[in-house]
């Protein structure tokens, strides 16, 4: 009678257990905090659109432009990349993001033009099992690079930028600081054009 | 019959005389009277004149006060760290150029314990528990409003030490 009983324990204690594991694992926020974390990570791509144009503009001086790339470089998660096309190749190819931002700040160009718009969610973030939220937001991005000599390019790319969202905590002042991180993935080229 | 001409004549000339005395002695009471309204007339516009100048002076005088107030009033305003620091962002936030931009955050560093004082972000509240975006430094949130170019966060709190330099930084966006 005592091991049933014994066994019968164990057996609670166990259901109690993946109980509480699995709340825990669907806990849902609400809807008003879900849109401020939304807005908070589509805010990060528009940084990033800034920090581009800031790079890439040859009025930016080599100093300014280091020091933003670094702040850009911190939006992504590590070992993202970035993927670049041209109207004159089939061809995609990807670089990590630092190399992206040192390839951009040295092109070949007297004047560089960046500007991204139509910048929304194709796919709404998304609570995955590890807890993490992931998303897909896409932009439109107007490139145009002008030299002296005559030499004129432009284009118009559509890149899906996928996102990370994920709670995490810090020490500020000897208290624990809960935030939402939000990180940046892999841009991917999906449509380059004139 | 002689007796009573003369007296006759007598008698008219007493009422000749009394009606010429009765006449100028009117004609001076009237000049007493007039002369009598005219000093009451002085003497009134003079108290008005003068109950005119104190409240010209009151009101001059209150004015200078209500004036002193409001300048008092906004030195006030400008002088809390809240105020200067708003101050500053909006500064580097609309600056034209680096050179500019960089000079108001230096400025804005004095306030500071720290270039790296740490800066928290509300981005959502709800039933007591605040939402943060990553914290951030004071120096980077500084060069964050200079390359952006946008502020879109209201100063929430501000944390000091003893020496009134600002040790930790609360925003909330708007």
């Amino acid at each position: 009678m005592m091991n049933i009983l014994s066994k019968l324990n164990l057996l609670l204690i166990f259901c109690l257990a993946l109980t509480i594991t699995l709340s825990a694992q669907t806990a849902e926020i609400s809807p008003k905090r879900k849109q401020a974390i939304d807005s908070l990570a589509l805010e990060k791509v528009r940084d990033l659109s800034k920090y581009i144009s800031i790079i890439g503009n040859k009025k930016t001086a080599f100093s300014e432009a280091t020091r933003v790339m670094d702040r850009a470089e911190e939006l992504f998660s590590p070992g993202s990349e970035m993927g670049v096309s041209s109207l004159t190749s089939k061809e995609v190819n990807y670089y990590k993001v630092r190399k992206y931002f040192e390839r951009l700040m040295a092109l070949n160009y007297d004047r560089v033009n960046i500007k991204w718009y139509d910048i929304h969610y194709i796919s709404d973030l998304e609570r995955q099992p590890d807890g993490k939220y992931v998303g897909v937001v896409t932009v439109y991005q107007r490139f145009e690079g002008e030299s002296d000599d005559g030499l004129k390019y432009k284009d118009t790319t559509k890149k899906d930028i996928t996102i990370y969202v994920e709670r995490k905590k810090t020490q500020i002042q000897g208290r624990t600081i809960e935030f939402w991180d939000v990180l940046l993935g892999d841009i991917r080229v999906t449509e380059t054009s004139k | 019959m002689l007796p009573i001409r003369n007296s006759s004549l007598l008698i008219m000339l007493v009422v000749v005389l009394i009606g010429a005395f009765g006449c100028k002695s009117k004609k001076k009471a009237m000049e007493a009277a007039a002369a009598e309204k005219a000093r009451v007339e002085r003497e009134s516009a003079e108290q008005k004149r003068q109950a005119e100048a104190l409240a010209k002076r009151e009101a001059e005088d209150k004015a200078r006060w209500e004036e002193a107030q409001r300048a008092k009033e906004n030195e006030n305003k400008i002088s809390t760290p809240k105020a200067r620091l708003g101050q500053y962002f909006d500064a580097v936030t609309g600056s034209g150029n680096v050179a500019s931009a960089n000079s108001s955050i230096n400025e804005a560093l004095s306030m500071f314990a720290s270039p790296n004082t740490p800066v928290l972000i509300v981005i959502s509240e709800e039933g007591g528990m605040k939402d943060y975006d990553k914290p951030t430094t004071i120096k980077d949130y500084l060069n964050y409003l200079k390359d952006q170019k946008k502020n879109m966060n209201s100063i929430s709190n501000i944390v000091s030490d003893s020496n009134g330099k600002i040790t930790e930084l609360e925003l909330r966006k708007n």
